[in-house]
């Protein structure tokens, strides 16, 4: 490090470093506030102009409109199913495929890795059209498959990446040492690779249940019906046809994100690595 | 034995495609028109019904009493109601999304007055006229049973009508002894009065943001200068006409003489109702519903400090305009309780329901009898009186491309009450992209 | 596809895939058993790739085949009228379109750049701190954590022309509150802000994995040259992160260029179409306008312009990955 001026007292704490971190905390942490103090406004104080920083009044009256009034208990319910359905789903098949694409199994595996990176990240846009006339002339519209199906495909890319990149570190000898004891590569994969695999399997599941609980073009779309609304969509639609009601809105919000930033906020280091593994390892 | 995996592979995509094509749920069976059943039976049926808010009097929900109401007569057919989205093209687009894919709910769809073009073009609700007798419709005024229609064949059951009036501040003239504006140039003038009091921020404000309800503003101020935007049959735009453009001068007039804020070219009709009864502007154009709701002490600052009149024309004209808003029940196509829905739906149009929006609604029933029955000079409304004289003006609506053409007319209206564009300029965009979308080809 | 992997590929080829040895016996045991391997992984790895198969390349097919056609829609769903180019032609003379298209490439641009420079300012200050460090990446996990509708919709509140805190606060020092959502420059604006603050922090994550890869000793060894932190930074630190660099730009490329949430909640394309992403369009299109056929060919165009950019990405990134070898 490169010698600085020794400072005392408070003085030491004062520097780039410590600046900039304050000013990230902020930054990220004012408009969360923003969020979780609106939603306990009455309606008129949400409205009010100039802002009130701190509510004067608190209520609950807005969570309360938001189950009763607004379906919010069927909205979680639907994004409940679509999203467990769609992690168990797609826990399972890019287990299998993220083995079989470590080593050299298979040939052109190398493409195949590129191809899918490639689709992780592809718009939604372009395939939403055609399948949303698929599902239709299926009858699969307002459905929870109609949401799944399409879910796990758009998930399985980043996962099968994900699974891959972990299960490469697994040595091959405790492979091969499967291998000779006579097991099936089935039987390899249910008793060697599978208890192996959980921390890559955990970083798989938040990321796919994040990414299916908050998905909404596809759940606007398919699922426009109220008893299949998911949540992303709910939130969106809230309100009747002359009032936008914020507070409602926010106590909506504020109920669908908890169990995810709870979610995110328990199993945070299988997502950092999630996130890197993809950026270093590649 | 080998197993070829490039052979595996294709045997099981061509396994999987030919499954996926033959369709792993059928689609369910349509009413055919002529065998739609118009008698209810007596089990026990459940229908959905599609709706956004409906104002009561004090500002509250109406769709509970209607039901109410409906379940005496029907006591075996219950009305599920369904939430519709706040912004009317969010609550189309989501709705024609679902019935356009077959979905068999929601049953009857309480809709707006500008659908049946569109709707009749895309196969998205049913033709109404075999289902009750020829003179059914005549209960209805003249251009409320147009716009219902499309070339001759009905397919919404009109429920209520909406004009727009003119909101303002009573107390503040009197206070400062204005008279009530008798023109719009008057309301120029008042406006900048009170501004300059400093009682108010905004003078007049408007729905003036991209979207339908810039549309309807439009055609108002355009019907008040004595034009139209397209000719009769909508088959060419007439935004370059001289009408045309003194209707959109002004509307840029008031925002560039500080009479309109330019915030009232981001309001829909919430933001323009909050800007009122929070006391920040004297006059305010619009819907029904508002008078009633600035006048509750519970949702406004300004309850019974205010007064109510018809839209103004312009200096030297008679005939006072409004838009023809309104809101009517359509039929899906798909339904599998056709007999309910038919119930419901035209019972929301016929004489019990209409007379019960007259007693309690804070909108304007459709049925012209209601209108001017006992029930309806009881209620003292002042705008029903107001109604009666107005000139009902019609959206471009009967026209398979009406949300494109209005897209043309509300972008480039707003853009140039902003100032953005000049009036020429603005207005020959305007009339080209309406024709461009008239003839289908709007992207 | 790491420099390594891709050295191990060029082993040379032999019957199948295994260790080059020369005892026969073991040979024959070896390739069988590389074959049941082969066998196994293709059975494993086929049912996930059958399903991004059948929901992905598909439908993109099916989309560039209904491009091509003019449809209309009965009551049992939707027919084929007759193929036609007319639904390209449309595009290329709707001025709605190109504006989308420019707009969605101004997006692109501007909010990666922004969060690449935040991203990597915001990483380097994380690397330095100590205890807070743990904390600090939970607080960044929040807004990328939170459902982008609703994130959408509180920005539209911190907007709002009435009671939005923005709105207010720019007001205090200027002449009149501005409009913010009712321009189309301060609505752009607006619009990226919110998705920046929402992505930054994942920018920022993944550059700080490949920050905390860069071994002190090069740090030190540049210190002992007299390099300023400046030049550090470009000498020493960036050579190393370019791979991290890259793939971070390449997954927000890609995402930016489909974004539909934010706008449609915050703007829905507007004012007018001055905020209409392709995304949004391509929704507009089909399901307001229930047109299929230029629908079909926003969605194809659109894939088109994602898979040339991808390609020429790669390829520019597979000569900088040699490079860097």
């Amino acid at each position: 490090m490169a010698r600085t001026k020794v400072r005392r007292g408070w003085r030491r704490w004062i520097n780039v470093v410590n600046l900039g971190g304050v000013l990230i905390a902020a930054v990220t942490a004012i408009p969360l506030y923003w969020l979780v103090v609106s939603s306990f406004k009455t309606s008129s104080e949400v409205a009010a102009s100039p802002p009130t920083v701190v509510p004067q009044t608190w209520t609950l009256e807005n969570y309360v409109t938001a189950f009763v009034s607004n379906d919010l208990a069927v909205y979680m319910l639907n994004s409940v199913i679509v999203a467990v359905s769609t992690t168990v789903l797609v826990l399972g098949l890019a287990l299998f495929a993220g083995y079989a694409l470590t080593g050299r199994k298979l040939k052109g595996g190398t493409g195949i890795m590129t191809t899918l990176l490639m689709l992780s990240v592809f718009p939604a846009i372009a395939v939403l059209t055609p399948i949303y006339l698929i599902e239709r002339q299926l009858g699969l519209l307002n459905s929870y498959p109609g949401l799944i199906i399409p879910y796990v495909a758009f998930n399985l890319p980043f996962a099968i990446w994900i699974m891959r990149n972990y299960l490469a570190g697994i040595p091959t000898t405790i492979e091969e040492a499967s291998e000779i004891d006579g097991a099936s590569p089935l039987r390899t994969v249910f008793s060697v690779i599978l208890p192996m695999s959980k921390p890559g399997l955990f970083t798989v599941g938040v990321f796919t249940f994040t990414a299916s609980w908050s998905e909404f073009l596809m759940a606007l779309t398919f699922n426009s019906e109220t008893s299949f609304r998911t949540i992303p969509v709910g939130i969106a639609l809230f309100g009747t046809q002359f009032t936008v009601p914020y507070g409602a809105i926010f106590a909506a919000s504020v109920s669908a994100t908890v169990p995810i930033v709870l979610l995110v906020l328990i199993f945070r280091r299988s997502i950092v690595s999630g996130l890197t593994s993809g950026a270093v390892k590649g | 034995m080998q197993i070829d995996r490039r052979g595996l592979l294709v045997g099981a995509a061509g396994a999987a495609g030919a499954l996926a094509l033959a369709g792993c749920a059928p689609r369910a069976e349509r009413t055919d028109i002529a065998d739609w059943p118009t008698e209810v039976g007596d089990e026990p049926v459940t229908i959905d019904w599609w709706s956004a808010n409906i104002a009561t009097n004090e500002g509250g929900d109406l769709r509970p009493r209607l039901i109410e109401e409906f379940t005496k007569k029907y006591p075996n057919v219950r009305i599920n109601l369904v939430a519709a989205p706040a912004d009317t093209d969010t609550n189309r687009t989501t709705l024609t999304t679902q019935i356009a894919a077959g979905s068999q709910s929601p049953d009857v769809i309480h809709g707006d007055i500008a659908w049946p073009g569109q709707f009749a073009e895309n196969s998205l609700a049913t033709p109404l006229s075999t289902l009750v007798p020829d003179d059914f419709w005549d209960q209805y005024p003249e251009g409320l049973r147009t716009a219902a229609s499309v070339d001759g064949e009905y397919y919404m059951f009109p429920v209520y009508i909406d004009n727009s009036f003119l909101v303002y501040r009573q107390d503040l003239l009197d206070k400062h002894g204005l008279q009530v504006p008798g023109s719009w140039e008057e309301v120029l003038e008042t406006s900048k009065a009170l501004i300059d009091t400093g009682d108010v921020d905004y003078g007049f404000v408007f729905q003036g943001n991209v979207y339908e309800g810039m549309t309807c503003n439009t055609v108002e101020f355009v019907a008040d200068a004595g034009g139209r935007l397209t000719n009769d049959d909508i088959t060419a735009s007439t935004a370059t006409s001289s009408e045309a453009r003194r209707g959109l001068e002004f509307m840029a007039s008031l925002v560039s003489e500080g009479v309109t804020p330019r915030a009232s070219l981001t309001y829909i009709e919430q933001a323009s109702l909050d800007a009122f009864t929070t006391g920040r502007a004297a006059f305010l154009r619009n819907w029904s519903y508002a008078y009633d709701t600035a006048n509750s002490p519970e949702a406004s600052s300004v309850a019974g400090k205010i007064g109510i009149r018809s839209r103004p024309g312009f200096d030297g004209t008679d005939e006072t305009h409004t838009t023809i808003g309104g809101w009517g029940s359509y039929i899906n196509p798909h339904t599998a309780k056709p007999a309910a829905a038919l119930a419901w739906a035209r019972w929301l149009a016929d004489e019990d329901a209409q007379q019960l929006i007259v007693r309690e609604g804070g909108v304007i029933p459709a049925r012209t009898a209601s209108l001017t029955s006992p029930d309806a000079v009881a209620a003292a409304k002042p705008q029903y009186s107001i109604a009666a004289d107005y000139t009902l003006v019609p959206r471009p609506t009967a026209t398979a491309f009406y949300p494109k053409v209005s897209q043309g007319i509300y972008v480039n209206a707003n853009s140039i009450a902003a100032g953005q564009s000049a009036l020429q300029t603005g207005t020959s965009r305007m009339e080209r992209q309406m024709d461009v979308a008239i003839a289908g080809q709007a992207l | 596809m790491s420099v390594q992997e891709k050295a191990a590929d060029t082993r040379p080829a032999t019957a199948g895939p295994g260790r080059p040895d020369s005892a026969r016996p073991e040979r024959s045991a070896r390739t069988s058993l590389a074959r049941t391997r082969n066998r196994a992984a293709w059975l494993f790895a086929s049912p996930a790739l059958l399903v991004i198969l059948l929901v992905t390349v598909f439908p993109v097919i099916y989309s560039v085949v209904l491009s091509f056609a003019r449809v209309s829609i009965d009551y049992d769903g939707f027919q084929v009228e007759e193929y036609t180019l007319g639904n390209y032609g449309a595009l290329l003379q709707s001025s709605d379109w190109y504006r989308a298209l420019m707009f969605t490439i101004l997006y692109t641009v501007i909010t990666v750049t922004v969060e690449l420079v935040l991203g990597m300012l915001a990483a380097l200050v994380l690397e330095r701190l100590g205890v807070t460090r743990g904390w600090m990446l939970a607080l960044l996990l929040v807004p990328w954590s939170l459902v982008t509708i609703v994130s959408a919709q509180l920005w539209k509140y911190i907007y709002d022309s009435t009671y939005g805190i923005a709105t207010w606060g720019i007001g205090l020092v200027t002449d009149s509150p501005p409009v913010i959502l009712g321009e189309p420059v301060s609505a752009a604006a607006a619009l990226m802000v919110a998705d920046i603050w929402k992505t930054t922090p994942f920018v920022a994550i993944i550059l700080l994995a490949g920050l905390v890869m860069i071994p002190d000793e090069q740090y030190e060894a540049a210190e002992l040259d007299g390099s300023s932190a400046w030049s550090t930074f470009w000498r020493v630190v960036m050579p190393q992160l370019l791979p991290t660099f890259t793939i971070a730009v390449l997954f927000r490329v890609l995402q930016a260029f489909g974004v539909f949430d934010l706008p449609f909640v915050l703007t829905q394309g507007g004012p007018g179409t001055s905020t209409q992403t392709l995304a949004i369009m391509g929704y507009k299109v089909l399901f307001q306008d229930i047109n299929i056929g230029p629908g079909a060919a926003i969605a194809t165009s659109t894939a088109l312009i994602v898979g040339v950019g991808c390609l020429l990405f790669l390829r520019a990134f597979r000569n900088q990955a040699r490079g860097v070898d």
